[in-house]
């Protein structure tokens, strides 16, 4: 079984109108009918545009927000209607990494402090062992545990992005939700910090779900992935399956956008038009209609049916595999560097 | 001659008696039509020194030293106040990565294309606002009759940046610096906008220094890299040339650890440490404590070159 189950989550917010004086009230439907499964020691990757309900998906599986509608399993408990107890269960197996590490962190507090407030909160170890405990943490994420007394100010992006993920890890969590934890830091430190996850996923059989606009580093990570545009998975799959043979056009753009260092490949002559509109203001139909270049009469008009390849699902009236440029479905690295 | 000339620049910060060297004795060229790529981490000196040849520091202990920056045969460096005004916002624009932060919220869109051309080509209202709507259109904003007349907040995060580039684009100038232009879009507006910066190019000839961390975007967009480390130039070359065979172990390393497009959980390639404080960098080559292949006279001496400053550099001669 699944150690996460979602089904037809829904997340609204109340955007304007207050519902008084014949005002009527306008929500936003952040999250609208997402159904998804995560096995343990699993790791699937969530992409998407700004505003597509990524964050506020992966915010609600830990009942950090509000859900509207539907539910969310965890090990087979539905949180959206979970007691004070569950709930209180629910935190001590799950965890979240943000993105910006500086502002994730207390600057008040040194990192010794941060990682043994967690433990003393969660009573993960007797008073005695805290102490042990954050030393061995810090070198697991490959801190020396001298750094327990310094503050967030005095270390770099990548040594605090470490912390958050010492932290994390603190209550020995099951499943841990990373959002976007690699887009604030550099190239070279971004390699260490995914090798690090890499690492101690299959080290402790971690489930992740890993929050991304970087579609390069979600196939390198991630077991499977979904795709979200406006709310809605619009695809989702094994990796592989997804990024060699997308079936949803709005894939097939997003890969198409990644830039790649190859010097004799261009840019996309005719990039994915427009920007994604507001979730106020939902397109009718398909939501993606009006960016998409197969769309159809019929896309404004009804719901795109689900279909289902094996384990690769996707919402869109097209039936067939979409074209990529050639140098995409090879799969492989582009710069052939001679040393 | 290329266009613009810059030749040992360095920006230095006065932190109350001991100088730090930010950027260090910088030079590049760049020609008409030409896009540059000024790759580097965080605090490398890419944008200081972009800063620095516009003369706009972003503060008072911040000054540029020594070196020549030649704009069409003018040395910028030898300008008084009033002079480099009418070059900034002139001749030589620029760009940011965050539009909403750079346009005044409380400005419609079209006075503020139009107030840079009144200013330096002194142009009437009527005629400002006529080529306001004009560049409005170049950029490739719809409707730009009625777009004109709208504020920043009314437009989404990819249109502010084109309406950005069309503030910069107002007075026709020669050079453009995009610093980082891209880097807070999402990857579809990125083509979008990255489309348009080479179709700019390509209609008016107009010549860009792109300031980015991004290879990827180098790699699509640029004509030529240059590649930033700890305040110093150290490789520079054609992207061809450059991608396909780096000199410098530290360009090598960034390609290596790009996530590269190949599938499978290997771990990546990854560059070991972080670059150094520019108050506390090690003796000789700056990239020595981080570098697969020391050498000798790593230790001992800073490497020169205006290809490669490397000491022994990849891929056989010097």
């Amino acid at each position: 079984m699944s150690l996460l189950q979602i089904k037809d989550l829904e997340v609204r917010f109340a955007a304007s109108g207050s519902g008084l004086f014949g005002l009527s009230k306008q929500w936003v439907r952040a999250v609208n009918g997402v159904s998804l499964n995560l096995a343990a020691g699993e790791t699937l990757g969530l992409v998407g545009e700004s505003g597509s309900g990524k964050s506020t998906l992966g915010r609600a599986i830990l009942h950090l927000n509000p859900i509207s509608a539907g539910q969310v399993l965890f090990d087979g408990v539905d949180m959206a209607r979970g007691s004070a107890i569950d709930i209180a269960r629910l935190r001590r197996e799950t965890a979240m990494i943000f993105q910006d590490p500086y502002a994730a962190l207390n600057p008040r507090h040194s990192i010794g402090e941060t990682l043994a407030e967690v433990l003393r909160v969660q009573r993960k170890v007797a008073p005695q062992n805290i102490r042990a405990r954050v030393d061995e943490l810090l070198e697991l994420v490959g801190l020396r545990p001298e750094l327990a007394s310094r503050k967030p100010g005095s270390l770099s992006g990548g040594q605090c992005q470490r912390v958050g993920i010492a932290r994390a890890l603190a209550v020995e969590p099951r499943l841990i939700v990373a959002d976007e934890c690699v887009a604030a830091l550099d190239v070279s430190i971004q390699g260490q910090i995914i090798n690090l996850l890499l690492e101690l996923q299959q080290r402790m059989n971690l489930a992740i779900l890993f929050i991304a606009h970087d579609l390069a580093i979600v196939r390198r990570l991630c077991d499977r992935v979904a795709v979200m545009y406006l709310g809605k998975i619009v695809e989702e799959g094994p990796v592989e399956a997804v990024f060699t043979a997308p079936r949803h056009p709005y894939t097939a753009a997003l890969i198409e956008a990644i830039p790649q260092i190859d010097p004799h490949r261009p840019l996309p002559a005719q990039p994915l038009p427009g920007e994604p509109p507001s979730p106020l203001n939902l397109p009718t139909g398909c939501a993606f209609h009006p960016r998409c270049r197969y769309a159809q009469a019929m896309c404004s008009v009804v719901l795109p049916p689900t279909h289902s390849v094996h384990e690769h699902r996707y919402s869109c009236v097209l039936e067939h595999p979409l074209p990529l440029p050639a140098h995409h479905e090879q799969g492989v690295m582009t710069c052939n560097r001679a040393i | 001659m290329s266009l613009l000339q810059v030749r040992d620049l360095s920006v230095i910060a006065d932190n109350g008696g001991h100088a730090l060297t930010l950027v260090d004795r910088v030079s590049f060229d760049l020609a008409e039509g030409e896009i540059l790529g000024l790759v580097g981490e965080s605090g490398s000196g890419k944008t200081l020194a972009c800063r620095g040849l516009m003369r706009l520091l972003p503060s008072p202990n911040l000054r540029v030293q020594g070196g020549t920056v030649h704009l069409a045969g003018q040395d910028l460096l030898r300008l008084d106040e009033a002079g480099m005004r009418a070059v900034r916002g002139g001749q030589l624009g620029m760009i940011f990565q965050n539009p909403s932060s750079h346009l005044d919220p409380l400005m419609r869109i079209g006075e503020q294309i139009a107030e840079g051309i009144r200013l330096h080509q002194g142009a009437s209202k009527k005629d400002a606002r006529r080529q306001a709507i004009d560049v409005l259109r170049q950029v490739g904003i719809p409707d730009p009759q009625a777009r004109v007349d709208n504020y920043p907040h009314e437009f989404s995060g990819g249109m502010r940046q084109r309406a950005m580039i069309a503030v910069a684009l107002g007075c026709n100038p020669k050079v453009l610096i995009a610093d980082e232009p891209t880097t807070a879009l999402d990857v579809t507006v990125q083509a979008q906008i990255l489309r348009l910066l080479l179709d700019l190019r390509d209609r008016r000839g107009l010549s860009i220094i792109m300031i980015t961390h991004d290879l990827g975007v180098v790699a699509q967009s640029c004509d030529s890299i240059a590649v930033m480390y700890a305040g110093r130039l150290c490789e520079h070359g054609s992207k061809y040339e450059l991608l396909a065979q780096p000199r410098h172990p530290y360009t090598a390393g960034l390609i290596d650890c790009q996530p590269a497009h190949s599938s499978g959980h290997a771990l990546l390639r990854t560059i070991p440490g972080q670059p150094p404080l520019l108050d506390a960098l090690p003796g000789g080559c700056r990239f020595n404590p981080r570098c697969p292949q020391v050498g000798a006279l790593c230790t001992e001496l800073l490497p020169e070159g205006a290809r490669v400053a490397c000491h022994y550099p990849l891929g056989g001669r010097p």
